[in-house]
């Protein structure tokens, strides 16, 4: 095997970091296999080296494919990731969640009550006190107009509420994938 | 979607049941694999891709592996089946016809009565 293999080997196996030692030299000893059955069957070194690509893909495959085959044990390492993630943005969720979902809601129950009393209010009922300021009552053929206006207002809060509410989820849930890759087998091997 | 990242998410999920049909007959290593399952087009697979996942079937328990010298060049690392393999195969090859059933019919008839 020339230099430049031997320097591809060496890489590799410097790159399978995370894997156990016995692993290790026995993935390095199945590449290196590799290259030498390609030249036996007449091929030229560079080239099965091409094919294999770059040694920092190759190794990142195989820890890949080694956290996915660990199954069930989770190492330390995991445990940390896990507890990191709750804590930072599970904690973040538990303020962030509940108040933008009740702003949505509360919103949107506002906008359709405020559309209902100018409703009724259109029709004389003048139990239902529209003001600007205290005191300074709406007249009540404008009342549908001011209802329309509030109802704008606070169902536009409630409509961007309920769009980040949307987006902080999508975000949270990609942000669990990445801590455990091994519920979302369709990382990274490039077929 | 492009036909090659299509062609790639078929190949990745059949990959595992056609490397365990090839190596069912007797065991295969990885070299004769590659060159195998590049004999059909659609199938062409890279190193990179192969070995990685030789690697994870082995830690799954549906391969077994061992080294074996041969007359012409370096030690070869073979692959067989163990017993979960050969039945994860068999239970690949019922599943393979149930598909290829479904989308004939669907080919044929588009979904109306025949």
């Amino acid at each position: 095997m020339s230099p430049q293999g031997r320097a591809y080997l060496d890489r590799f196996h410097q790159l399978l970091s995370g894997i156990p030692d016995e692993e290790k030299l026995d993935a390095v000893r199945e590449i290196e296999s590799h290259i030498a059955e390609g030249i036996a069957h007449g091929r030229r070194e560079s080239e099965v080296l091409a094919r294999l690509g770059d040694p920092r893909k190759l190794a990142r495959a195989y820890r890949s494919e080694y956290i996915m085959g660990r199954g069930s044990n989770r190492s330390f390492r995991d445990m940390l990731a896990m507890a990191g993630f709750y804590c930072t943005t599970g904690l973040l969720s538990i303020m962030v969640i509940p108040t933008l979902a009740t702003i949505a809601y509360g919103f949107g129950l506002c906008t359709v009550l405020a559309l209902l009393a100018g409703i009724i209010r259109s029709f004389g009922q003048t139990w239902i006190s529209m003001s600007i300021y205290p005191g300074v009552e709406i007249p009540t053929q404008w009342s549908m107009a001011y209802a329309i206006v509030l109802a704008g207002i606070t169902g536009f809060i409630a409509y961007i509420s309920r769009k980040y509410l949307r987006k902080y989820m999508i975000f949270l849930s990609a942000s669990y994938k990445k801590i455990m890759p091994d519920k979302a087998p369709d990382s990274d091997f490039g077929v | 979607m492009e036909i090659s990242e299509w062609n790639s998410q078929v190949r990745r999920g059949i990959l595992e049941f056609c490397i365990l049909l090839l190596i069912s007959g007797n065991p295969r290593y990885g070299y004769e694999l590659v060159t195998l399952l590049n004999k059909w087009e659609p199938l062409a697979i890279t190193e990179g891709t192969l070995y990685p996942l030789l690697r994870r079937m082995l830690k799954e328990n549906y391969l077994e592996s061992f080294w074996q010298e041969s007359e012409s060049g370096p030690p070869r690392k073979y692959y067989s089946l163990t017993d979960a393999g050969r039945r994860l195969m068999h239970d690949m090859s019922a599943e393979w016809g149930k598909f290829a059933a479904a989308i004939h019919q669907i080919q044929l008839h588009r979904g109306d009565e025949a």
